[in-house]
């Protein structure tokens, strides 16, 4: 069982990095605001975005056969995993059985959430993160942070320690440029070295059968084209139906997640590089059962950009590792807790509400309101924390009392304004380490509302 | 059973995701311009009139096929000109050729004339 509040307690403690990261978190949420009003039909777009999903969610079964038979038909190998450990087990076959002993992966949130990276090295082969955000977090051993930025939670400076012990750079030199000419040069021996690349899909198109990935780097067409065998792994609602839906999504991927108006690069992959193999896994571990749930269908159209992260009040000041989960911020909340309800069940409450996930979302999942519907699911399966149902009993208790009630905020309203400091923010006090308390006002509500002093 | 099989059976039996259709791109993206107005001015009576994008278009046209038809005629008209020109020239230059061959026969009669004139002579003289 994992408490959000508690790992982000450990966050907030450094005020400094907390500030930062909320601010560089803020900068891209505005950067996303200015490309998407960039673009007059940036509504429009959101909306076809959310038919096109809805309609593929609602054929899913037909898509995904339909993307089979055309990848076959390109030469592609497709493979179903039920699971997590199924789809492990299928990439490790097939790199066993060509002998790959070193495999340079670009960025796939899926094969975080499959934890593939310890699962090959325990079979002694190499993996080799090559997105540079994946390779820094990668050599800290520690997981990425965010989905599209996985070292934000890093400053130059830790950067630059953690490649002076694994790159052998030089000591104190914090330069972005130099830091990332060292990551490059040693991931380009890593490129031509490797027998095997593995990507993550961003979209599958069931009209053509091919994939498309999406990066800055160009480090999935590398992985893609130097090695002659190239894996492919996605879950299973990576599908869109036709070639022409896929400029909707792109429009939208690159503004959403960090307001450009296109990644730098948009690789279209459709058959195997001369002469190799490619393979494409399709995942579901537990997709399939959002598709049945009337609060939480939604969930399965989300195109992984990151949008919600950058805009949520709770995540840019508690950062990703607070969530415990492979994705973190409004939409890891919504996907943990309904996967495994008992290990996540502090992330639906990790939320002020507030809906501005919900109005940057891309493809308009309603995540604010998923999240509060998982807080009432949590707490009819009895999986809320101990301490927090007995302040709803006693609350609930106290509001179908309305003489008690009000003779309580009376004496809250008389007795708190003379309470010294040293009592009113004392340790159970939490809401008060970084706030004061506001002014208690003369009246309640309702004596204001009788007396006629409230406005229309 | 296949995972592929277990997959597409836990979809086909679970799924009550409502189908919506798909979007349809037709003219998405572009914009039609507004049907601007064109104000137009009398040059005789000064009087200002509205024509849309259209009329205007029309009027534009009108204009140039008159325009144009001028232009036709002068060409024409110079053209005829310069095959005229071409054909007297044509004309005097075979004239001149003629004349210049005509010239030459003359000139070899008056030789020969001189010549068989001479012959005899010399013969009456021996």
């Amino acid at each position: 069982m994992s408490s959000h509040s508690e790992n982000a307690s450990k966050f907030v403690a450094n005020d400094e990095r907390m500030h930062w990261h909320d601010q560089a978190l803020w900068f891209v949420r505005e950067k996303r605001d200015r490309a998407s009003k960039s673009i007059p039909e940036w509504e429009q777009l959101r909306e076809f975005a959310n038919q096109i999903k809805t309609h593929t969610m609602a054929n899913l079964d037909t898509y995904l056969l339909e993307f089979e038979k055309n990848a076959t038909k390109k030469g592609i190998k497709v493979h179903f995993a039920f699971d997590a450990l199924e789809h492990n087990q299928i990439v490790a076959k097939i790199l066993k059985e060509k002998g790959v002993t070193k495999l340079v992966k670009s960025k796939s949130m899926l094969t975080e959430e499959c934890h593939l990276n310890p699962y090959l090295e325990n079979l002694g082969i190499e993996v080799i993160d090559t997105d540079l955000g994946e390779r820094i977090v990668q050599l800290r051993n520690e997981p990425p942070s965010h989905i599209v930025l996985p070292a934000i939670h890093l400053k130059k400076s830790d950067v630059s320690d953690t490649f002076v012990e694994h790159l052998g750079t030089e000591k104190g030199n914090y330069d972005p440029t130099y830091l990332t000419r060292a990551a490059r040069a040693a991931l380009r021996e890593d490129f031509l070295t490797a027998q095997a690349g593995l990507t993550g899909v961003n979209f599958a198109i069931a009209q053509t059968g091919g994939v498309v990935v999406c990066t800055n780097e160009g480090n999935a067409d590398m992985g893609a084209s130097v090695p002659k065998l190239h894996i492919a792994s996605m879950g299973m609602e990576k599908i869109i139906p036709r070639l022409q839906d896929l400029s909707v999504f792109t429009r939208l991927l690159a503004r959403s997640a960090t307001g450009q108006p296109i990644t730098s690069y948009t690789s279209h992959f459709h058959t195997a590089v001369e002469g190799g193999e490619m393979h494409i896994v399709i995942v579901d571990n537990k997709r399939s059962q959002f598709l049945s749930s009337t609060k939480n269908k939604k969930a399965l159209n989300c195109i992984r950009c990151g949008a919600c992260m950058n805009t949520c009040p709770v995540y840019r000041r508690s950062g990703g590792h607070s969530y415990e989960y492979v994705i973190p911020g409004p939409i890891g909340s919504i996907l943990g807790s309904a996967r495994e309800p008992q290990l996540h069940n502090s992330l639906p409450f990790a939320c002020t509400l507030c809906g501005s996930c919900t109005n940057v979302c891309p493809v308009k999942i309603d995540l604010d309101s998923q999240l509060y519907s998982l807080r009432q699911d949590l707490g009819s399966a009895d999986l809320i924390d101990g301490k927090k149902k007995m302040a709803m009993k006693v609350t609930a208790w106290l509001m179908t009392k309305p003489a008690l009630f009000d003779f309580a905020g009376k004496m809250a309203r008389f007795i708190v304004p003379k309470l010294p400091n040293s009592i009113l923010y004392n340790k159970a006090n939490i809401w008060g380490k970084q706030r004061d308390l506001p002014k208690m006002p003369e009246k309640s509500f309702k004596e204001m509302f009788k007396d006629g002093e409230l406005d229309d | 059973m296949t995972s592929k099989e277990l997959i597409l059976k836990n979809i086909r039996e679970n799924n009550i995701v409502k189908d919506v259709k798909l979007p349809n791109y037709d003219n998405f993206g572009i914009k039609i311009s507004e049907n601007k107005m064109n104000e137009i001015i009398c040059p005789n009576c000064k009087k200002a009139f509205k024509v849309d994008e259209a009329g205007f278009a029309e009027i534009l046209k009108q204009v140039r096929d008159h325009q144009f038809g001028e232009e036709l005629e002068k060409r024409l008209h110079l053209a005829e000109k310069e095959k005229i020109n071409a054909v007297k020239l044509a004309e005097a230059n075979l004239k001149n050729a003629l004349q210049e061959d005509l010239a030459q026969k003359d000139k070899q009669i008056i030789e020969l004339k001189a010549k068989s004139e001479r012959e005899l002579s010399e013969k009456l003289a021996t």
